[in-house]
C-alpha cells in the first residue's frame, strides 16, 4: 500500500470561479481569445487521413493497422496445397456470434495425413464481430484474421465467404503458408519454463 | 438587461396574462441530435417551461443479460464491449473482475497494472467525448472536433493492444489474451506528453465562456442527498460533494498501490460535473504515469512475466504447446468445447468496478456449469439518467438539452 492523497474535501463554491470578471462579461475579448485557438489549428498539420482516396499509396495518409488487427478473416493452405483446417467445429463452439457453418466429410485417399476436411466451410462476416475467438480456438492453426478492415459491399451475399474465398484471400494476403497470427505466442500465459509446477 | 435575471426561468417563462391554460405534449428523440443515443423523451410544456418530463428507454433494447445465459463466460467478453461503446475496456475489465472474483483467480502484477493503464486510457476516451459532446450540445463545435483528435490517438493505442479500435474483447477469466507490444509504454507517454496541452485548450474555450457558463451554472443541480438516494454513482456524484470512488472505497486490481485524488465539486450542476470530469482526466493521467513506472517487465517483458493466470484449465495455453503438447492440446480443447473446460464453483457474486459514468457492476448467478444461469449488469447510466426527471423539470427545454449531456447517457448499458 502506497500512502494515499487524502480525499480533499469538496472544494467549496469560489465565488470569482462562476460568476464573470467585467473584462469577460464584455465578451469580445473573450471571442477573439477563441478565436486565436481556432485559428491556430486552422494552421496545424491536418489530423485526418484519406481512408480510401487518391492519397492512399501514400502510408502517413492511409491508415496501416498495426500487427495483430482483428479484420477479415482467410484460411490456410497446407503444402500440399489442400485446406488445413480439419473439420474440428472448434472454431464453430467458440464463436460468440455462431457465424461459423462447417459440413464435413471424410478427406479423399490421396489425403495421408488426417481424416476429415470441411466441405462446406462458411463464414458470414455480417453476423460476425471480429472478435478473433475462431482463430484462438483453432487447434492447428488453419484460420486466421488478417489485417483487412475494409469491409465494405454492396450486397449482402458477397459478405458470406465459403472456403474457396476464404483461401483466395489468404493467397492474396500472401499468408497462406504463414504462422501468421493475431495472437503472439508464447506472452499471454506462461512459457513452458516460466509455468514451473502449473501442470 | 433581462440578461442579468439571476433566475434563468423567469426571463422567458409565460406569465399568468399569457398563460392559456393548456399546456403541449412534444416528443424529444427517440432520433434527435441532442439525444445521447436513441432516448425519448416525453414533454409537456408550458411556453419554453418544461412541466413535465418523462424519459422513456428501452429503443435501444439488446438483450445483453439474456444473451448471457447462452454464452460461457469469455464469450461473454465481447457482450459487455458492446454495452458501452464509450468505454468497452472498462466494461471488460469490469467483468473480468467479476469473473475472477466468482472463479476465485488472482491475476499477475503485470496483467494488473496493464489493465489499469488501460483501464484509466480508457476513462480518459470516454470522458474527454464526453465534454466534446457537451460543448456540441451546447455549440462549442470546434471543442467536440479537438476532442475526437485525442480519441483517435487512443484507439490508436487500444488498436494496438487489443486488436480493434473500439470493440476490444480484451480481456479473458483469469488475464487478457495477449501481452501488450513491446513500445506500449512508449506510445502511452508519448500521448500522455501532448494531452494536457489539448486538456488546457479545451478548458480555455469552456471554462470561462460566457455561453458555456450560462448554459451550465445551476442547471440541473441535485444536491448531495438527493444523488445519494438516487444511487447516482460517477463523475455526477462528486459533482455533488460525494468523495466517493469504487477505485479507493472497494479497491480493485493494483489500485491500492497507487496514488491519487478524487476530485469533487460542491454544487452538483452541470458546471460542476464538466470541472469534475476535466479533473479526472488530469487524475487518470497520474495514475498510468505510477503503473507505468511500476509495470513489472516493462514493455518489453524480457523476463516474460505472466499476463495471465498461468494455470492452463483456464487460460488457453500459448500456440505452439498447443500444436505440440498432448496435454495442452487437451487443455485447450476443454476450454473452448461447450460443457468441458472453465466450470466456476456454484454460487453468485457481486463485483463493482469504477467505470467513467460510474458504478458498473456485474452480478453473476452461477449453477456450476459452463455458463452463467444469470448475469446482472448495474449499468452507471440507467442510475444517473433516473435523476433526469428531476433536473429538467421546472426548467428550460435548453437547460434539458445541457443537463442530458452532461448525464452521459449511454443508452447501449441503459436497455441492456
Ligand atoms: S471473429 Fe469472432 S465472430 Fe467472427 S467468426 Fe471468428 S469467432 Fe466468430
Ligand atoms: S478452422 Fe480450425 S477450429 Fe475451425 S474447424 Fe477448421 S481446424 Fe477446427
Amino acid at each position: 500500500m502506497t500512502a494515499q492523497t487524502p480525499n480533499p474535501t469538496p472544494q467549496s463554491p469560489r465565488k470569482e470561479q462562476r460568476t464573470l470578471t467585467w473584462a469577460e462579461r464584455l465578451y469580445l475579448p473573450e471571442v477573439l481569445r477563441g478565436l486565436r485557438n481556432t485559428w491556430r489549428h486552422l494552421f496545424r498539420k491536418p489530423f485526418t487521413i484519406d481512408y480510401d482516396g487518391t492519397e492512399r499509396a501514400s502510408p502517413l495518409k492511409y491508415h496501416t493497422p498495426r500487427p495483430g488487427y482483428r479484420g477479415e478473416h482467410y484460411l490456410k493452405k497446407d503444402e500440399d496445397g489442400h485446406v488445413k483446417c480439419v473439420a474440428c467445429f472448434m472454431c464453430a463452439a467458440a464463436c460468440p456470434a455462431e457465424c461459423i457453418h462447417i459440413e464435413a466429410a471424410p478427406t479423399p485417399p490421396d489425403w495421408k495425413d488426417r481424416e476429415r476436411y470441411p466441405v462446406r466451410f462458411e463464414i458470414d462476416l455480417l453476423r460476425c464481430i471480429y472478435c478473433g475467438y475462431c482463430e484462438e480456438a483453432c487447434p492447428v492453426d488453419a484460420i486466421a484474421l488478417s489485417p483487412t478492415y475494409n469491409l465494405c459491399s454492396v450486397t449482402r451475399e458477397e459478405k458470406i465467404y465459403n472456403c474457396e474465398k476464404l483461401l483466395a484471400d489468404g493467397e492474396r494476403y500472401g499468408l497462406s503458408l504463414s504462422t501468421h497470427r493475431y495472437r503472439p505466442d508464447g506472452v499471454p500465459g506462461a512459457t513452458p519454463a516460466a509455468q514451473g509446477s502449473a501442470h | 438587461m433581462p440578461h442579468d435575471n439571476p433566475d434563468p426561468i423567469a426571463r422567458v417563462a409565460p406569465t399568468a396574462a399569457q398563460r392559456i391554460g393548456e399546456t403541449l405534449s412534444v416528443n424529444l428523440g427517440p432520433q434527435h441530435p441532442s439525444m445521447h443515443g436513441t432516448l425519448r423523451l416525453k414533454v409537456e410544456v408550458d411556453g419554453e417551461v418544461l412541466v413535465k418530463v418523462e424519459p422513456e428507454i428501452g429503443f435501444l433494447h439488446t438483450g445483453f443479460e439474456k444473451l448471457a445465459e447462452y454464452r460461457n463466460y469469455n464469450q461473454f467478453v465481447v457482450i459487455s464491449d458492446r454495452a458501452n461503446y464509450f468505454s468497452p475496456l472498462n466494461n471488460n475489465i469490469g467483468f473480468a473482475v467479476a469473473c475472477e472474483e466468482l472463479f476465485g483467480l488472482q491475476v499477475p502484477p503485470r496483467g494488473q497494472y496493464v489493465r489499469v493503464i488501460m483501464a484509466e486510457l480508457s476513462r480518459i476516451a470516454d470522458h474527454i467525448i464526453s465534454v466534446g459532446l457537451q460543448g456540441l450540445d451546447l455549440g462549442a463545435f470546434s471543442v467536440m472536433l479537438w476532442t475526437f483528435i485525442e480519441r483517435e490517438k487512443l484507439y490508436d493505442i487500444f488498436e494496438a493492444v487489443t486488436g480493434a479500435r473500439l470493440t476490444t474483447s480484451w480481456t479473458r477469466v483469469g488475464g487478457i489474451f495477449r501481452d501488450v507490444p513491446p513500445d506500449f509504454p512508449e506510445m502511452v507517454r508519448a500521448f500522455l506528453a501532448k494531452l494536457p496541452a489539448a486538456l488546457d485548450e479545451i478548458e480555455e474555450m469552456l471554462n470561462r465562456n460566457r455561453i458555456f457558463m450560462d448554459r451550465c451554472i445551476g442547471i440541473g443541480t441535485l444536491t448531495r442527498q438527493e444523488a445519494i438516494s438516487y444511487g447516482v454513482t460517477g463523475p455526477m456524484l462528486r459533482a455533488c460533494g460525494v468523495p466517493y470512488d469504487i477505485r479507493r472505497a472497494r479497491p480493485y486490481l493494483c489500485y491500492s498501490g497507487l496514488d491519487f485524488e478524487i476530485p469533487t465539486r460542491a454544487e452538483g450542476d452541470v458546471y460542476a460535473r464538466y470541472l469534475v470530469r476535466m479533473a479526472e482526466m488530469r487524475q487518470a493521467i497520474r495514475i498510468i504515469v505510477q503503473a507505468l513506472e511500476k509495470l513489472p517487465g516493462g514493455g518489453e517483458n524480457k523476463d516474460k512475466l505472466p499476463v495471465s493466470v498461468l494455470d492452463h484449465k483456464v487460460m488457453l495455453p500459448p500456440k505452439d504447446m498447443v500444436y505440440n503438447d498432448m496435454e495442452s492440446l487437451i487443455h485447450h480443447f476443454k476450454i473452448t468445447m461447450p460443457g468441458h473446460g472453465l466450470m466456476p464453483p456454484k454460487g453468485e457474486v457481486y463485483s463493482c468496478t469504477e467505470a467513467p459514468n460510474g458504478e458498473l457492476g456485474f452480478y453473476i448467478v452461477s449453477d456450476g456449469t459452463g455458463l452463467p444461469y444469470r448475469v446482472r449488469i448495474r449499468p452507471p447510466s440507467f442510475y444517473n439518467y433516473a435523476t433526469f426527471p428531476k433536473q429538467a423539470t421546472g426548467r428550460l427545454i435548453s437547460d434539458a438539452v445541457s443537463a442530458m449531456a452532461s448525464i452521459n447517457v449511454i443508452a447501449g448499458e441503459l436497455d441492456r
